[in-house]
C-alpha cells in the first residue's frame, strides 16, 4: 500500500513538470515600434488667395497699338505653402469671343460674323496675339508653348522651370497679350474677350 | 592453572580475529559527482541589439515614393528557435486637412488618415537579403497597408547563432491623390523567437 501512494505522487509531480513546461517554454522578444510614414503637403496660392485658383478675366474697350507697345494680359503671385517642391501649370479655358454688335467700320472690313454668340468676336481669333506666358521678375523669361491668339492658346497648359516652386517660394506669373495694329483692325471695334485661367501647382516627379 | 590460562589466551586471541574480520571485508567505492543540468539561451537580436528598433521614420513623402527597410534577426542564444512577428499595430492620422486635402478629404480628425490605404507593402522574409521581393523570397504579406494583420505564426527558424533578414518594401502609387496631404501612419511590431513552432 505504502508504495502505490508512492507512486501516484511520483506522477503527481512529474505531471506538474510536464504542465508547467507547456507555458513556460523559452522564447524571446524584440519590438520594432514606433516606425512612421508621414506625406508632406503641396499647396498653390494666387494673390495669397487659397481658392478658387481658376481666376476670370474680362477686357473690354481694347484698341490696336504700335506692336509690343500696350499689354493687356495679367500678373499673379504663385507662392507653394506646402511642404514639397512643385511646378505650376497655367492654361487658359473658357473663351469667350463677344462680338457685341458690328458696326459699320467692322462690316465695311468685311466682318460678317455680328451675331450674340460667343464665338462672333475677332478678338480671340487673332486680333489680340502673342499669347505668352512670363515670369516677370529676375531671371525673366518666357515659357513655352507661345500662341498666335487666344483660340490656339485654348486648353493648352503650360509650364516650366520658370514656374517651379519650392516650399514657401513665391513668383510673379505674368500672362501677355498684345493687339499690334494691322489691316483688319476694324473688325475688332466694340468686341470683348472674357476666359479663364486656371493655375495647377503639381508635385515634381 | 597453566592451562586455564592459556585457554583464556586462546579465546581471546580468536574474539580479536573475529571483530577484526568485521571491520575489513573487501569493498570498493567509486563516485559520481560533478552531475550538472545547464540551460540553453534563447536571445534574438534585432538589428544588433536588444532594444527596440525604428527602422522607419519618414516624412515629407509624395505620391509616387517608394522605399525598404531590412530587420536583420540574430540568434544569440545557444539554442534553435522559430520567429514570429505579432503585435503588428496600425494608427493612421489626418494631422488635419489643409485646403486641397479638404477639398476631397470630409475626415480630418485624429486616426481618419487615408495613408496606409494608399500605400502598398510587401513584408518577407527576405532569403538573399537583397531588400528586393522576387521568387527567392517567402512572402508574409503583400497588399495595403491598411490590410496587414496583427499576427503572422511564420515559424521562421533561426538557428542558434544564425541571422535572418524580413524585409518591408513600401511605395506610395502615383495615382494616390490629394486625400492623403499630410497624414501619417505609425507602424509596430514585435519580433518573438520561440523555442518550439507553438509559441
Amino acid at each position: 500500500m505504502k508504495r502505490i501512494i508512492l507512486s501516484l505522487v511520483l506522477i503527481a509531480v512529474a505531471g506538474t513538470g510536464v504542465i508547467g513546461a507547456t507555458r513556460a517554454y523559452f522564447s524571446d522578444t524584440v519590438t520594432s515600434n514606433g516606425n512612421t510614414f508621414s506625406t508632406g503637403t503641396l499647396n498653390l496660392t494666387v494673390d495669397n488667395k487659397e481658392d478658387p485658383l481658376v481666376l476670370h478675366l474680362a477686357r473690354t474697350n481694347l484698341k490696336p497699338n504700335a506692336p509690343w507697345t500696350t499689354q493687356y494680359g495679367g500678373q499673379w503671385v504663385i507662392k507653394n505653402t506646402g511642404s514639397i517642391s512643385g511646378t505650376v501649370t497655367v492654361t487658359i479655358k473658357n473663351l469667350k469671343d463677344y462680338e457685341n454688335g458690328c458696326l459699320d467700320p467692322e462690316t465695311e472690313t468685311g466682318d460678317i460674323t455680328c451675331g450674340s454668340g460667343v464665338d462672333q468676336g475677332e478678338l480671340g481669333k487673332g486680333l489680340l496675339k502673342n499669347i505668352v506666358w512670363q515670369l516677370n521678375q529676375a531671371p525673366w523669361g518666357s515659357l513655352t508653348p507661345s500662341f498666335s491668339s487666344l483660340t490656339s492658346a485654348i486648353d493648352v497648359p503650360v509650364t516650366g522651370v520658370k514656374y517651379h516652386l519650392d516650399p514657401g517660394e513665391s513668383k510673379n506669373a505674368y500672362l501677355n497679350i498684345n493687339w499690334d495694329n494691322s489691316s483688319g483692325d476694324n473688325q475688332g471695334q466694340s468686341d470683348g474677350v472674357e476666359f479663364d485661367v486656371e493655375f495647377v501647382l503639381n508635385q515634381d516627379p | 592453572m597453566k592451562r586455564i590460562i592459556l585457554s583464556l589466551a586462546l579465546i581471546a586471541v580468536a574474539g580479536t580475529g573475529i571483530i577484526g574480520a568485521t571491520r575489513a571485508y573487501f569493498s570498493d567505492t567509486e563516485t559520481s559527482t560533478g552531475n550538472s543540468f545547464a540551460a540553453g539561451t534563447l536571445d534574438l537580436n534585432l538589428d544588433g541589439v536588444n532594444t527596440n528598433v525604428v527602422k522607419f521614420s519618414l516624412t515629407n513623402l509624395v505620391p509616387g515614393d517608394l522605399g525598404t527597410g531590412t530587420w536583420i534577426l540574430y540568434n544569440a542564444g545557444s539554442i534553435n528557435g522559430y520567429v514570429d512577428i505579432h503585435s503588428i499595430a496600425r494608427t493612421d492620422n489626418d494631422n488635419l486637412c489643409n485646403e486641397p486635402e479638404g477639398l476631397v478629404d470630409t475626415t480630418c480628425g485624429a486616426g481618419e488618415g487615408e495613408l496606409s490605404a494608399n500605400m502598398n507593402v510587401d513584408l518577407f522574409i527576405d532569403v538573399d537579403h537583397d531588400g528586393v521581393f522576387d521568387a527567392e523570397d517567402t512572402t508574409i504579406y503583400t497588399g495595403l497597408l491598411s490590410g496587414i494583420a496583427v499576427n503572422y505564426d511564420q515559424n521562421i527558424a533561426l538557428n542558434a547563432l544564425a541571422t535572418k533578414y524580413i524585409s518591408l518594401n513600401w511605395g506610395i502609387p502615383s495615382g494616390a491623390g490629394n486625400n492623403i496631404q499630410s497624414d501619417s501612419v505609425s507602424v509596430d511590431m514585435t519580433f518573438e523567437l520561440g523555442q518550439t513552432t507553438a509559441q
